[in-house]
């Protein structure tokens, strides 16, 4: 099959799609072709960040896996009133991915996670209709997670572990003000946070096991943002003044996982997960001023508690090849009455494919792409609500992943 | 990330079919806007082209031709760069209020001027205009200073009747060829039209508020009765053989920023906290018994004097000593009448605005009405824009803020009552909105963001 036709009949597969708020999807390449679906997976460094718990099965070797990923999220939006429809601009988030593991005997394992869970970036075209709403915004975080796992029995362990994040949040939007086209808000901030997370994991037979993980929520307090505002005319600029003290609060979920593992035959591994993420702390994204300025910002969000299922399979073609399938549904938190154009999200269903082959003894490289459908949002605009802003349209968004990695084990 | 390319990510595309602009079963070929100043494009207290361009009914005939190519829209333009003269921002005000000043029209635009005695013995000035290039009777068939009670005078377009002081609109003579005494009705009723909108009724009633109902006719029931009656002539005119259409509803004097800035209550808060005297006590002189008496919440100071309030002013008393008081706060300096539309003079105006509205509402009836046209509710548009009574206004389309504040509100132009090439866009906007849901049309909306906040000549 020539590769422009797989991504094609994934568009066939999704013909409604979705994804979960602002997760940026599967961590690592393994992960990304199973769909996610990585609770209850042992003897992988990225236990770590999916299931401290698994990390602690005795595992001989010393297990590294890094790699990079790319996302692009793709939105078209019809607008209701002037019926005209905007692509946003192709944005590809790049970003990577670290996870050790080793042994250090006494059935106690150290693990490290590095990964970019949360992100998103949205950038719709200068000339866009609601460019006064949002014209670009992103979120971007790096969660760095030092782990320690302890084996209470054969079949059975425990870990934990502590997420150290930093974040960084922008939003611009123009002030559609004094026939200026170019004059526009900037808000952009940054801020350092922490979590845990705790799993644990254990086999009821040799071909069973099941995973139960959790991730706690983590609060990134902005207080030093900065406000910049361009091309206001000179009578007006005191009414926007830049400012190096605005406050934001970037809340990252907490997720509650559920997963089973059923290894079918020897070469056939089945996964499944069920994930029930707590959007519901997620309320707005507002910046605060010191002091009450013309140009706050503000977007309510109010979010709900979404929940997502995953399945994927592992087959082992020979030894060399290992081919993975994945499916997964992520409802999405956002709520009919707040979809908005800074992150138009809708249900995901995503489809991925991926590949593993051994390159030298010790060494695998890790293919996986995954094509996620949203369904359509239609967002409404209350005018009379002056404070509040949006747009009213259409959307509909496709998601597309993809990762390579390499993975070492010594 | 060079894995996407190499998967063909355009082979996905998440496309959305844009619906096909629609008329549904209108013939938008030959579409005519009846109406007054707010119809012509009067915008920064005069005429010019570019105010003329984005004048609502150019907005709706562009819109029209998204679902019938080819439409023309003639207007009556107006020559030269400054137009009939237009009010340019000078400053922002210490109370907020723009500071203008007036570019003087072009001498070639200035055909005659005629000068008459009104009823404060002062002089009014007419100016006549060039007359309107081109085709006879435009498609915009507005004229600022229309009033109903003119739809069938005879002569109101005849340069003698200015000269005499007869009833004459100048912006109607330049429409007509040179000696032609048509009535306005005629020219509507000879027009051809396939669809039309209207907006009349405001300026029969408008300049006799702007000028604190001083030197000017009053509005009597007699006037009232005709400017009634006349409407459904001109209704009946309009909507001769079916011709389906659509008529605005009047915004009342409460939404404009012009009434709205100075309403008592407000004026008396902003001078006893200026002055620093809580008790202060702001008099006017009654329009009833020409005699001062204290401020009411009823009563309106009109824009021009909000700056006078409370400045030092030098008073002669009787037996010849001078004294300084403080304009408006004593009453032996009252706020003079022509300075405020008072609590009397608004009864005879917002009364009848409210029943002329009441009255459309019942005329076009989907079920009783006796004409089968869409009502548009530009009373409720400006009321949801600027607010009146205490209410606060504003609305958010797609993230810009409008309101009735006369300078960055993006709706009312320098002149604090006429539109902003915004604010005719959002008029524009609720007329396709109503012709859409009444006629089962699917015209596209403006995108209004896009259009200019003033009216300039650039």
């Amino acid at each position: 099959m020539r590769l422009p036709y797989i991504s094609a009949f994934f568009c066939l597969l999704a013909p409604a799609a979705v994804a979960g708020g602002f997760e940026t999807g599967p961590q690592g390449a393994r992960i990304l072709g199973l769909g996610g679906a990585a609770t209850a997976l042992a003897y992988h460094p990225a236990a770590a960040y999916y299931n401290p718990g698994a990390l602690g099965m005795r595992d001989s070797l010393t297990r590294i896996s890094v790699g990079g990923m790319a996302l692009a999220r793709r939105t078209s939006f019809l607008s209701t009133d002037t019926q005209r429809k905007t692509y946003q601009d192709l944005t590809p988030v790049a970003s990577g991915y670290l996870f050790a593991s080793h042994y250090f005997g006494k059935g106690i394992t150290g693990g490290l996670s590095v990964t970019t869970p949360f992100g998103y970036t949205t950038k719709w075209p200068t000339s866009w209709e609601g460019r006064s709403v949002v014209q670009e915004s992103s979120l971007y975080t790096v969660q760095v997670q030092p782990t320690v796992a302890v084996a209470i029995s054969e079949n059975f362990s425990v870990g934990a572990g502590a997420m150290l994040t930093h974040g960084s949040v922008r939003q611009l939007r123009a002030l559609g003000q004094y026939d200026a086209f170019d004059a526009d808000a900037e808000y952009e901030g940054s801020a350092n946070g922490a979590g845990f997370n705790v799993g644990l994991y254990g086999r009821s037979s040799e071909d069973l096991s099941f995973g139960i993980s959790y991730r706690s929520g983590v609060r990134l307090k902005v207080t030093d943002g900065t406000a910049t505002f361009r091309n206001v005319p000179a009578a007006d600029a005191s009414r926007f003044t830049n400012s190096q003290n605005v406050a934001t609060d970037i809340y990252l979920p907490g997720t509650l996982s559920v997963g089973l593992a059923n290894q079918i035959t020897p070469k056939l591994n089945v996964l499944f997960d069920f994930t029930l993420t707590n959007w519901t702390k997620t309320d707005s994204a507002t910046f605060r001023f010191a002091n009450n300025q013309a140009a706050r910002s503000s977007q309510p969000r109010r979010y709900e508690d979404a929940m997502a299922f995953k399945i994927g399979g592992e087959y082992q073609l020979d030894a060399k090849t290992a081919l993975r399938l994945g499916v997964l549904y992520d409802e999405s938190p956002v709520r009919d009455e707040y979809v908005a154009p800074d992150l138009p999200d809708g249900n995901k269903l995503a489809a991925s494919l991926g590949v593993s082959f051994a390159m030298a003894d010790k060494l695998n490289l890790d293919l996986a792409y995954q094509f996620g459908a949203l369904s359509n949002r239609k967002a409404r605009a209350n005018q009379s609500q002056d404070q509040v802003s949006n747009i009213a349209g259409t959307y509909r968004t496709f998601v597309h992943t993809a990762a390579v990695g390499l993975s070492y084990s010594f | 990330m060079w894995l996407l390319p190499a998967l063909g990510l355009n082979a996905c595309v998440p496309d959305q079919t844009e619906p096909t602009p629609s008329a549904a079963q209108l013939n938008l070929t030959r579409y005519v806007a009846v109406g007054d100043a707010y119809s012509a494009g009067f915008s920064n207290g005069g005429l010019t082209t570019q105010s003329q361009l984005y004048s609502y009914p150019n907005l709706l005939a562009v819109q029209f031709s998204l679902a019938q190519p080819g439409i023309a829209f003639a207007q009556p333009l107006v020559t030269g760069e400054a137009g009939t003269g237009y009010l340019k921002l000078k400053e922002i005000g210490v109370n907020g209020l723009p500071v203008t000043e007036r570019v003087p029209a072009a001498r070639t635009t200035i055909r005659a001027k005629y000068t008459a005695q009104n009823s404060c013995g002062t002089t009014d000035t007419t100016y006549v205009y060039s007359r309107a290039a081109g085709v006879d009777l435009p498609n915009n068939l507005a004229i600022p200073g229309f009033r109903l009670t003119q739809l069938t005078t005879p002569g109101l377009g005849l340069e003698a009747n200015a000269a005499a002081g007869s009833p004459f609109n100048s912006y109607f003579e330049r429409l007509l060829p040179a000696n032609d005494s048509r009535p306005y009705i005629q020219a509507v009723s000879e027009n051809k039209a396939t669809f039309f909108t209207a907006m009349v009724g405001l300026e029969d009633l408008l300049p006799y508020a702007l000028k604190g109902g001083e030197c000017i006719q009053r509005p009597t029931s007699t006037s009232n009765n005709l400017i009634l009656s006349n409407l459904t002539v001109l209704l009946d005119a309009l909507t001769a053989n079916n011709r389906p259409g659509a008529i605005a509803t009047l915004p009342e004097l409460g939404a404009l920023p012009y009434f709205q800035l100075g309403t008592g209550q407000r004026v008396l808060e902003s001078v006893r906290a200026s002055s620093g005297n809580a008790q202060a006590v702001l008099y006017i002189v009654s329009s009833l018994t020409n005699e001062a008496r204290p401020i009411d919440n009823s009563d309106i100071v009109l824009p021009a004097a909000l700056s006078a309030v409370g400045k030092e002013v030098s008073f002669t008393n009787a037996d010849g000593s001078v004294e300084t008081l403080r304009y408006g706060l004593d009453p032996r300096v009252p706020l003079a009448r022509a300075e405020v539309l008072d609590a009397t003079e608004v009864g005879r105006v917002t009364p009848f605005i409210k029943q002329f509205n009441a009255t459309l509402k019942t005329l076009t009836d989907p079920v009783q009405g006796k004409y089968k046209i869409a009502l548009v509710d530009i009373n409720q548009l400006f009321l949801n824009v600027s607010g009146t009574g205490g209410v606060q206004g504003g609305v958010n389309i797609n993230g810009v803020e409008y309101s009735g504040d006369p300078i960055r509100g993006n709706f009312f132009s320098l002149d604090l009552y006429s539109l902003t090439p915004r604010g005719n866009g959002l008029v524009a906007n609720e007329f396709l909105r109503q012709i859409n849901s009444y006629y089962r049309a699917n015209l596209p909306l403006l995108d209004v963001n896009q259009l200019p906040t003033t009216s300039l000549p650039r």
